[in-house]
């Protein structure tokens, strides 16, 4: 593999500044129905949403062979009927105002994903997860960011008992990535070599998550304990507008038991490069299973979000809200929604 | 620069030019200079919509203006009754000079006839703008750059015509003063037509021997109308009162 070659290990290195600012969730490859549902707080349940779990230590606990596969899918693309109107040159003041006047993101995701799990070993396959995001400023001359990838990946996960109630698991996550991440003027997109704008760039990324995690088999509350260490390893070349920086979580949860379904109710603390302020790194989570019905959700300080899922047979099929709020450098407050969808199958 | 180019989404242009005027003082980064220039576009009234419809085949513009001659009379910068008035003091020659060099305008008028007229007030900034410009050598810096003085030198071909209009209505014939501003204008305008071909030429280099035609042309007709003919007319001329 020539990912190999040139190796640059990324331990708890720090980007200082990143030519494109794209959302972490997209950059980190991770996007799904469950890390929108329960934001950071799956890496605390095991509720089963994804094809494999967020943390890996939890394949030990697998009981049964499964094969899963997922379609998952969002976004607040608004401008659609715009560029339509512009490639046709039908456009008029109002199009062009309209498109460049936006002052929200826009971005799309989807993903599929089929795997195979069983007591302590599972993969899944990813042949094409897709994130496309751009942000129009100024509308004297607008400055566009532009960022769209398409990843190919493949997971496996192993995972152990050890003793004493101590789980040890692996992730080993390996990526191909093609993507476009530019910031640019539009003149420059318009001049005659703007098309280099648009040049798309490779990159091969292997990365090892391990998690351990504590999980009492006699109390009734059911807690449990783990640390995860995620988006850490190798790649083959370095790209500033790609962060890929190592996040730690340090997660508990407890299952009280409770007349009708299961419920459990989670905190997840996390730290990278990134975080500002003592509250951005707390994320609380819940779930409650009820037959056919999952019901999930979580609360951070800027962001937040739920969803359900339904299950029919070997089919099921989610919807998951979520919401995060920034602030930006000058003390203004932005808000966005999104809802994705997901359909599964498990036999 | 994120914080100023929110600052210019807001419409707060002076605290924007303020806050890159600041930043410039540590970085050269040329980026800054884009958004200043931005900036100073956005207080000019300037937005991407007023623009648009014009900067979509730009390429094409010019050399395809070129090849027209003027055979509409409405194309005319000088109507009939202008040339009527005028034919007392400048050669009729000259006239129809001006009026064929002024098909090249008027075609690009028809492109460009979405693009507001922009008052002499504003002006100033978009003058400005065109400055910061001036040390950017990039290819997007320097269409941006044309752009702006096109929106320039439309505006001034608005204000000319409302000279010559004026002109013809009065009845006195022109005098000494009218018609040395009209030169002074047609000398003004060639300048940032000079300019504006040059920098089409740095966002479109494959264009450039094109482009160098016209840019030739438009020196020759600089230099004819800075020529002693011009001068010896407006002499006969009578002196405004």
């Amino acid at each position: 593999m020539k990912m190999l070659v040139g190796i640059g290990a990324i331990l708890l290195s720090a980007f200082a500044a990143h030519a494109v600012e794209v959302p972490r969730y997209m950059s980190y490859g991770s996007s799904s129905f469950a890390t929108h549902a329960l934001g950071f707080t799956c890496f605390s349940f095991d509720v089963g949403a994804d094809v494999l779990p967020c943390n890996p230590a939890y394949i030990a606990k697998e009981r049964k062979k499964q094969f899963k596969a997922t379609g998952f899918f969002g976004n607040n693309v608004s401008y659609g009927q715009q560029v339509v109107d512009l490639l046709k040159g039908q456009a008029d003041q109002g199009t062009v105002q309209k498109l460049f006047g936006q002052k929200e993101s826009s971005e799309l995701e989807a993903n599929a994903e089929a795997g195979f799990l069983m007591e302590t070993f599972a993969i899944s396959y990813s042949p094409a997860r897709i994130n496309y995001y751009t942000l129009f400023r100024n509308q004297s001359l607008p400055q566009m960011t532009v960022f769209a990838s398409k990843e190919e990946s493949a997971k496996m996960q192993l995972a152990s008992y050890i003793e004493n109630n101590f789980y040890l698991g692996l992730q080993m996550r390996y990526v191909h990535r093609q993507f476009i991440a530019n910031e640019f003027f539009l003149t420059d997109a318009l001049a005659e070599n703007g098309k280099d704008m648009f040049q798309s760039q490779e990159q091969n990324f292997l990365y090892f998550e391990p998690s351990i995690l504590f999980s009492p088999e006699d109390v009734s509350y059911k807690p449990e304990i783990s640390m995860s260490l995620v988006n850490m390893g190798f790649y083959d070349k370095k790209y500033e507008e790609y962060p890929s920086s190592p996040q730690f979580h340090l997660s508990g949860t407890v299952q009280p038991e409770v007349p009708v379904g299961h419920f459990g109710v989670g905190a997840d603390l996390f730290w990278d490069q990134s975080v500002k302020g003592a509250l951005e790194p707390i994320t609380l989570g819940a779930f409650y299973r009820f037959g056919v019905l999952k019901l999930l959700g979580n609360l951070a300080e800027n962001s937040n979000g739920f969803g359900f899922q339904v299950i029919y047979e070997n089919f099921n099929l989610g919807l998951t809200y979520s919401y995060r709020q920034i602030k930006d450098e000058i003390g203004d407050t932005y808000s966005y929604r999104r809802v994705y969808m997901q359909l599964g199958l498990e036999i | 620069m994120r914080q100023a180019t929110r600052q210019i989404d807001k419409g707060e242009y002076d605290g924007a030019i303020q806050t890159l005027q600041k930043l410039r003082v540590d970085s050269r980064n040329p980026k800054i200079t884009v958004i200043l220039a931005s900036a100073y576009a956005g207080r000019a009234g300037v937005k991407v919509e007023n623009y648009w419809g014009f900067v979509i085949g730009y390429e094409a513009l010019l050399p395809e203006a070129q090849k027209k001659e003027v055979t509409n009379p409405s194309e005319a910068f000088f109507q009939p009754d202008a040339l009527k008035s005028l034919s007392s003091a400048v050669d009729a020659k000259i006239l129809e000079d001006i009026n064929r060099n002024f098909s090249l305008l008027n075609k690009i008028m028809t492109r460009i006839d979405k693009i507001p007229y922009l008052p002499r007030e504003k002006r100033e900034d978009l003058q400005t703008a065109v400055r910061e410009l001036s040390s950017v050598q990039t290819e997007g810096a320097a269409l941006y750059k044309a752009i702006l003085e096109i929106i320039l030198l439309r505006s001034a071909i608005g204000d000319i015509r409302d000279r010559v209009i004026a002109l013809t209505g009065k009845g006195t014939g022109p005098c000494q003063d009218d018609v040395q501003d009209i030169l002074t204008w047609i000398q003004y305008s060639y300048q940032l037509l000079q300019n504006l071909v040059g920098d089409v030429v740095v966002a479109y280099p494959s264009k450039k021997p094109d482009l160098e035609k016209i840019a030739q042309v438009l020196v020759d007709n600089r230099q004819f109308v800075n020529s002693s003919s011009w001068q010896t007319g407006l002499s006969q001329l009578k002196v405004c009162e």
